[in-house]
């Protein structure tokens, strides 16, 4: 019998970046709906707040007048220290649509790296 | 020699015979191939799904309609764009109201979009409307008129993003991106667009159109008039005979060949 892989993220490493990833949403939606700015989302690293301070999407009308909300995370590790992570995201909109961002260990925590759609 | 002519003369000669169908039928006999089905009434209709009558306001569906089959553009990618930019005109934001008849840019919101399909006109949303408006059919009409807004959008994702003309749903997703911005933002509103237009559009459709036009071989617009659409092809009136609606079809199918004075079109032009 082969020997088992070990996962390349330990399930509470895993636990982590799942926590984080979740914090990332709540503020990332809040920014993504012109509730917030971008210096306000949580957990990125420097080269992501870059880019979201730096691109110029409208927030429109319908989103600003919806309340996103998360049905679904989930986080898959992928090799040693990078996570991938899909949300479900419904607002009032008439469908619900996903939502796919990389999670990097750095210095020891777990930063969001890359957001682009599902 | 031949005399080589540009296509507009062709285009100008299309829209003289929708005009003067009676006089010009006889001509167009010569022109038509053997084509099936007749294509009278509006002549827009594509299966749209049960969400989508439930979900549209019953005339902006009908305009998503026509201006999709017009520009070639899937109509549902127009929907999606109006869900998520004013929820098809039903937001109280003033930016948003749809007013028919209305002229000039109108009520912008902070950004300087306007109308249901939140066109720029002027400041960060930039000035679409102001390099777009001479292709409108008529040029007065602002982005708060319903029919002008979507027709500026196709506009937006033709010129300016420069989209492809008749491709399915899904190879529109970077032009809509464009349409609202860059980064991850603009990814997911393109990604609610997408999928709004796939629930919009129903099971099996796949392509712009309706089945009345595309039997026909050529864009159908609604009235007794044709259109030249900004693909430079003559749409052809819904309400006009048969046969005038096929002429116009087969202008379009030779319009794009040199033409000469007693020469014809194609390889004997070319020489």
């Amino acid at each position: 019998m082969p020997p088992r892989l070990r996962p390349p993220v330990s399930g509470s490493n895993l636990r982590l970046a799942s926590r984080v990833a979740a914090r990332f949403l709540l503020s990332y939606l809040k920014f993504a709906y012109g509730r917030a700015r971008a210096t306000s989302v949580e957990a990125v690293t420097p080269g992501l707040r870059g880019q979201l301070m730096r691109d110029r999407a409208q927030v429109t009308p319908a989103e600003r007048a919806r309340h996103p909300r998360v049905v679904s995370l989930r986080v898959l590790g992928t090799n040693p220290g990078f996570v991938i992570a899909t949300a479900s995201v419904k607002d009032e909109g008439i469908a619900a649509y996903r939502l796919r961002f990389a999670l990097r260990e750095e210095g020891g925590r777990w930063l969001v790296s890359d957001v682009q759609e599902g | 020699m031949a005399i080589v002519m540009r296509r507009r003369s062709v285009r100008v000669l299309m829209v003289v015979a929708a005009g003067f169908p009676l006089l010009l039928a006889g001509g167009a006999a010569l022109l038509t191939v053997v084509m099936g089905g007749t294509c009278t009434g509006s002549g827009v209709g594509d299966a749209p799904s049960a969400l989508a009558i439930r979900d549209i306001p019953a005339s902006f569906l009908r305009i998503y309609e026509q201006v999709g089959a017009q520009f070639k553009i899937p109509w549902g990618v127009l929907a999606g764009i109006g869900q998520e930019e004013c929820d098809q005109g039903r937001l109280p934001d003033p930016s948003c109201t749809p007013v028919p008849g209305a002229t000039g840019p109108g009520v912008a919101n902070f950004a300087g979009a306007s109308g249901p399909m939140q066109i720029g006109v002027g400041g960060l949303a930039g000035n679409e409307y102001q390099s777009l408006r001479r292709y409108l059919p008529d040029p007065s009409l602002g982005p708060h008129d319903p029919t002008t807004a979507v027709e500026l959008a196709a506009l937006v994702l033709i010129r300016d993003k420069g989209a492809p003309l008749g491709q399915p749903i899904d190879a529109y997703a970077v032009y809509v991106r464009a349409y609202n911005g860059s980064g991850p933002a603009a990814d997911a509103y393109a990604a609610r667009v997408l999928a709004d237009a796939h629930a919009y559009q129903g099971v099996g459709t796949t392509a712009f159109g309706p089945s009345c036009s595309a039997a026909l071989g050529t864009p159908i617009v609604p009235g007794t008039r044709a259109r030249i659409l900004p693909s430079g092809d003559a749409a052809a009136p819904a309400d006009t005979p048969t046969v005038v609606q096929r002429m116009i079809a087969a202008g379009n199918r030779i319009d794009r060949f040199p033409y000469s004075y007693a020469g014809g079109h194609g390889a004997v032009a070319q020489r």
